[in-house]
């Protein structure tokens, strides 16, 4: 269940991107994809079982575990997204005060002018 | 363990030159120790074949390995940096901090060579790809923060698809490593393979490349093709796996039309970089045409020729203020022709250049229809440089610095020594039909170039194709 919708966020995301022409909103529609990845590596980790993959004292060895390879790799995966974002913010930012628009469009069209 | 030296040598002296910033000279020493030992490293390794495990982790550890086909990717990334730096040191405004950031990518690269498990792809390749948008930014004018937007947008969406395929096969087989690439379905080979092509510089997938290129100082495209040779390595290290080998027809469409359509597209313009951009996507389609060693050593190749060629001609372009070749026409002096001219010669495959050997060892290893596209690439390449061939030079001389001279020189060296050492005579009369069929269409057809259009090249458009790659891989893979 998880794992459908991770896909449907990452769809979302993807549709975002293509459709939105202000910068900022292209911004948080990659973020809500690269949450949809996050959420699918939630869902490959909840495959093997729900339960924490901590045991103090081992009582809860009965139960089936969560896979805990995955949601730590992904924590490195949720930082460099993080950093990504801030960087294409400052980009944009950037964009702003030269151009005093973040409209993808009316960017594109002064650059081709200045070329 | 040595094999853990090549990323981790390089990316301490990085720090060190950051740290150390302010200090005239420290960071370019630094750069220069850091490549020789990166070099000495290399040296012990040449030959070998080995992978190794960090800690005792077994399946879900961290594996490093050195082969063959990492050998040409880390040389031609090394060659292309040290004349960045000579370059580059001729300018105040690249200080410590640039060659910081030049060090650091060259370690992440050199991870990602190293690397043999998919995680671990994702993130080295991703810090090497943050070094990149911050050093394409890093004149700070808006073209150039616009191409590091557009380039950041697209690659991140692609590496969300692979990720997603890398999760794909840890779900199947447990593990990361690539040793598991051959127990997993075909669904996280096409995902995966997807994610990677956004960056590879291929036309239709890759189409942020002419901006960078258009936009930036001569120096920096020669750093962002590092990482497109990065990509087209690991597309010629997973074509070996059991979930990619259905991939290989899709190899051969793609990388043929993306040489034919590429060479087209620089035929028919007139800016320099925009030349050189569009040849970029046509020798990219020869790399993942041949998806084997030969591919790896055209790559190698075709680093250093195109390193040549966009620092020339960017200093050429820089000079003038302009990149339109109807007004470099008189205005070119002969110490800027002279590597130029290398550099053509190398990327049309006239005999004693990298160019001639690597492309005829792509040419006879193709199926015969790919062949006949790539014959078509190369007499649309030597059209199209023919424009930078017979220019009319100016008579006044120019005075270049050292550091440039020697930047063109290690440059020109490796495309020569390249060329003669693998030099074969069996080949010369093809390509001499290609070079005289290329000329002499150049001079029937000059007067009718006409730009083509460059709507694939805005931002939604790029995202469109790049969906519609992934659902034709994906439509292929159901059918």
């Amino acid at each position: 269940m998880v794992i459908y919708i991770s896909f449907l966020a990452a769809a979302i995301g993807i549709y975002g991107m293509i459709v939105c022409r202000n910068m900022i909103r292209k911004v948080i529609s990659l973020g809500i994809l690269e949450t949809g990845t996050t959420m699918f590596f939630v869902g490959v980790s909840a495959a093997t079982g729900l339960t924490a993959p901590v045991v103090p004292g081992l009582d809860n060895l009965g139960s089936s575990f969560a896979d805990p390879v995955p949601q730590a790799l992904i924590i490195t995966g949720i930082v460099i997204n993080f950093s990504i974002l801030c960087l294409l913010l400052v980009f944009t930012i950037m964009l702003m005060n030269r151009y005093h628009t973040i409209d993808v469009n009316t960017i594109e069209k002064i650059l081709e002018k200045e070329e | 363990m040595e094999v853990l030296l090549l990323p981790i040598i390089p990316v301490t002296c990085g720090t060190l030159a950051v740290l150390l910033r302010r200090k005239r000279k420290l960071p370019l020493t630094l750069f220069f120790i850091s490549c020789a030992a990166t070099i000495v490293v290399i040296l012990t390794l040449i030959g070998q074949d080995k992978t190794y495990q960090i800690g005792q982790w077994g399946a879900v550890g961290v594996t490093v390995g050195f082969d063959e086909l990492n050998l040409p990717f880390m040389l031609s990334s090394m060659i292309v940096a040290a004349a960045v730096c000579l370059s580059a040191s001729t300018r105040a405004i690249y200080d410590g901090y640039f060659y910081g950031l030049v060090m650091m990518l060259l370690g992440g690269l050199n991870a990602v060579y190293i690397s043999r498990d998919l995680f671990n792809i994702y993130v080295t390749f991703e810090l090497a790809s943050i070094v990149v948008y911050i050093l394409i930014a890093y004149g700070k004018k808006g073209k150039q923060i616009w191409a590091a937007m557009k380039y950041a947008l697209l690659s991140t969406v692609g590496f969300s698809i692979f990720l997603i395929g890398a999760g794909l096969a840890y779900m199947e087989a447990g593990s990361f490593s690539f040793a598991a690439l051959d127990d997993v379905g075909d669904l996280a080979g096409a995902l995966i393979f997807a994610g990677l092509a956004v960056k590879s510089g291929l036309f239709f997938l890759s189409m942020w490349l002419p901006d960078v290129y258009n936009s930036t100082p001569a120096e920096i495209p020669l750093l962002s093709g590092m990482v497109i040779k990065a990509e087209d390595y690991l597309i010629l290290r997973f074509i070996s796996y059991g979930s990619f080998t259905w991939l290989a027809p899709m190899y051969l469409a793609i990388g043929t039309i993306s040489a034919v359509i590429g060479a087209v597209y620089a035929m028919s313009t007139q800016k320099s970089q925009r030349i050189l951009a569009y040849h970029t996507f046509s020798q990219i389609g020869f790399i993942v045409t041949a998806s084997d060693i030969h591919g790896a050593w055209h790559a190698f190749s075709h680093s250093i020729f195109k390193g040549l060629l966009l620092l020339s001609c960017g200093k050429v372009g820089e000079r003038l203020k302009t990149n339109d070749l109807s007004k470099w026409k008189g205005n070119i002096r002969l110490s800027e022709y002279i590597p130029i001219l290398v550099g053509s010669l190398a990327i049309i495959g006239f005999p004693l250049t990298s160019g001639y050997v690597t492309k005829g060892n792509i040419i006879d290893n193709v199926p015969f229809i790919a062949v006949v596209m790539l014959t078509i690439a190369s007499v649309a390449t030597v059209i199209s440089f023919c424009k930078l061939v017979f220019i009319p030079l100016s008579r006044r001389p120019l005075k270049l610095p050292l550091q440039l001279i020697m930047a063109y020189a290690i440059l020109a060296s490796g495309i020569l020594f390249h060329g003669v050492i693998k030099f074969d005579y069996y080949k010369v009369p093809e390509s001499a039909a290609v070079i005289g069929a290329g000329v002499l269409i150049y001079f029937l057809i000059r007067k009718h170039f006409r730009p083509l259009s460059r709507r694939f090249e805005l931002l939604d458009e790029s995202i469109i194709m790049f969906m519609v790659f992934v659902a034709v891989v994906l439509t292929v893979l159901i059918l």
